[in-house]
């Protein structure tokens, strides 16, 4: 039986390769989406555990905070260190496009403290103290960074931003490891030095001291700067980041409508081959009839072989996701730091693959079983 | 009675083409004696593949009844029609209807497939079947590589490897030229004889129905019966 289905899969060749690769194609697509998607998830996961907070302008991230609220927000109980920022935003010049890293700009002091879960290589921030333009990057931005631009430990190299209209040019110092692998610190007052503009914080770390106490420090912080000049909006890193995220527009959405489209459009294909495969073998599903296969055996072996095609389609596409996003070797130019195929990815790519499968065959299958035997042998004469 | 395979008896078979009904079996009777090779003739569209269909229960008569080895066929479920099919009879069909990716034997296999048999146990049956009719050196050939006589016997084998007790031919020879009909015809007669089935073939070629031992003539829904 599974040779007359595997037989059947093929008898025409053209046909059957065709529309293995576009249910093939489309689900490397899909499976695309998805670990964009689960990459987003996983970010904000991370953040999840953070004992991070972050105070930020009330109206926008765009408007600054000033300096002084650095030893307010120290004062707060529960709040054990402060670091004031400046999101920069770095591009190199004249290759905006094609490497992005998150520069900041930071007070140096608190990073260690602040960085608990960066692995800083041993003595680069020591030599950050030493070094007004000095800068560490993160090990996997480095490596891009390296193919692409030559970048070394040791080299000085310029970078622009999407939001300041100064150059900076940054020594590069040393690496380190963490869960955003496309950073690149450096110090705040590098930054005011070039701006010449003193004072201006972008957003502010915190750092409490046991997760139960983040709510009440958020609302402390909030709570003291309402009715001034600049009054502060304080949230989870995870909130952060969320909100960050949708700076960007909605994507997820648009990406998650996308992938349903990109269904249907597998759907169709599959469905319109089988189809056409159900009415050439009309008569042939009525001469195995009279050899004594039933109705539900014919629509069976159809519709298995829809299946076998469709999850044929799924090894190639979302076999070659797999393949390619590896983790450690795909890393979207820095953009997301977890675009991998994980188990329920991959796992969700082969039920689409079963579904469409199922659904592509059952209807001409369905079909195939309620025409009658005679009326299936009268399409001979 | 007790040697009748076949028994039909009073079956009327309506048509309805939109709204209008053609009769085209009335009131029809006919016992079909174990061991008969009967021929069944008459004027296109008087009902012969009408009549074959209802013997071989892929078509339910309008009224009547119809018993075939014992078991009355009339109102089975599809279930049990399908197995009773599978073990009680083989069709032979014009044009036939080998599926075309599979080999001669594999066609030939395709009924035991149905059955419990063993791997081993089905490749048997399938080279005796493929032996009587003389095809065994082309058990690897498909069917475009077979000409359409080779092409009819591998049809046959496939319908007797169930070793079924009646046999239906709707025009077997209808699309072989004079030298393979004869073949087929022959083989038939052998396969009547020797093997004692029994078989019901529907022919427009006096030639192929003078090898009957029985030949009926089909006419507006009745039988007349002619001398063989
Ligand atoms: N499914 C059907 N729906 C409507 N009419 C049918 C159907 N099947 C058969 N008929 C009609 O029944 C009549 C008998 O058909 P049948 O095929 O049994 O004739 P036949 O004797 O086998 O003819 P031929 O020698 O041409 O094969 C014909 O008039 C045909 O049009
Ligand atoms: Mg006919």
């Amino acid at each position: 039986m599974l040779r007359l289905i595997w037989k059947n899969a093929w008898r025409s060749r053209r046909r059957t390769v065709l529309t293995i690769l576009s249910v093939a194609v489309s689900l490397f697509l899909l499976s695309t989406m998805l670990c964009y998607l689960s990459s987003g998830e996983q970010q904000l996961e991370s953040a999840g555990a953070s004992l991070r907070v972050v105070t930020r302008h009330q109206t926008s991230l765009t408007f600054f905070l000033p300096e002084a609220y650095t030893a307010k927000i120290a004062a707060v109980p529960h709040v054990t260190v402060v670091q004031g920022c400046v999101w920069w935003g770095g591009q190199i010049k004249g290759k905006e496009m094609s490497l992005f890293m998150s520069t900041i700009a930071a007070d140096l002091e608190p990073t260690e403290k602040m960085w608990d879960d960066y692995r800083f290589e041993p003595g680069v921030l020591d030599k950050m103290r030493g070094e007004l333009r000095g800068a560490v990057i993160a090990r996997r931005a480095l490596e891009r960074a390296r193919e692409q631009e030559g970048w070394e430990i040791g080299k000085t190299v310029t970078m622009t931003s999407p939001i300041f209209k100064h150059d900076i040019e940054l020594l590069l110092l040393g690496t380190c490891e963490g869960p955003d692998e496309s950073i690149v610190l450096f110090r705040r007052d590098y930054l005011e030095k070039v701006r010449g503009n003193p004072g201006q914080i972008g957003y502010f770390w915190a750092r409490v001291d046991k997760a139960e106490n983040i709510p009440g420090v958020c609302r402390d912080v909030d709570a003291m700067f309402a009715n001034s000049e600049s009054e502060t909006k304080t949230e989870t890193e995870k909130a952060f980041m969320q909100s960050f995220m949708s700076m960007m527009g909605n994507i997820e959405d648009l990406v998650r409508n996308i992938g349903l489209a990109v269904v249907a459009m597998i759907l169709m294909v599959a469905a319109n081959t089988m189809a056409m495969v159900a009415r050439e073998r009309t008569t042939e599903h009525a001469v195995m009839r009279c050899l004594g296969f039933t109705r539900g055996r014919i629509a069976v072996l159809f519709i298995s072989e829809s299946v076998l095609i469709s999850l044929l389609g799924a090894a190639v596409g979302v076999g070659g996701a797999v393949l390619l996003y590896r983790p450690g070797k795909f890393d979207a130019g820095g953009m997301a730091p977890f675009f991998h195929m994980t188990p329920s990815t991959t796992a969700t790519g082969l039920l689409v693959a079963l579904g469409v499968g199922l659904v592509a065959g059952a209807a001409p299958a369905i079909a195939a079983a309620r025409r009658s035997v005679v009326d299936g042998l009268r399409r001979v004469d | 009675m007790s040697d009748a395979l076949a028994e039909v008896t009073g079956v009327t078979k309506d048509y309805k083409r939109d709204k209008q009904s053609i009769r085209v079996l009335e009131a029809l009777s006919l016992t079909i004696p174990r061991g008969d090779f009967l021929a069944l003739m008459g004027p296109s569209g008087s009902g012969k593949t009408t009549l074959l269909n209802l013997l071989a229960g892929i078509d339910q008569p309008t009224s009547g009844k119809i018993t075939v080895d014992g078991k009355t066929i009339t109102g089975l479920g599809e279930g049990a029609l399908a197995k009773w099919r599978s073990r009680t009879t083989g069709f032979i069909f014009q044009l036939y209807n080998l599926i075309p990716v599979l080999t001669a034997y594999e066609n030939v296999e395709l009924p035991l497939l149905l059955t419990s048999l063993s791997r081993a146990e089905r490749r048997q049956h399938v080279m005796q079947a493929l032996d009587i009719v003389g095809l065994s050196d082309r058990s690897k050939h498909f069917p475009r590589q077979l000409s359409g006589g080779q092409e009819q016997r591998v049809a046959i084998a496939r319908a007797i490897v169930v070793d079924p007790v009646l046999l239906l031919a709707d025009e077997p020879t209808g699309d072989l030229d004079a030298k393979s009909a004869d073949e087929v015809l022959t083989l038939l007669q052998r396969l009547n004889r020797e093997f004692r089935k029994t078989i019901v073939m529907v022919t427009h070629d006096p030639k192929a129905a003078a090898r009957a031992t029985r030949i009926l003539h089909l006419e507006k829904g009745q039988l007349v019966e002619t001398a063989a």
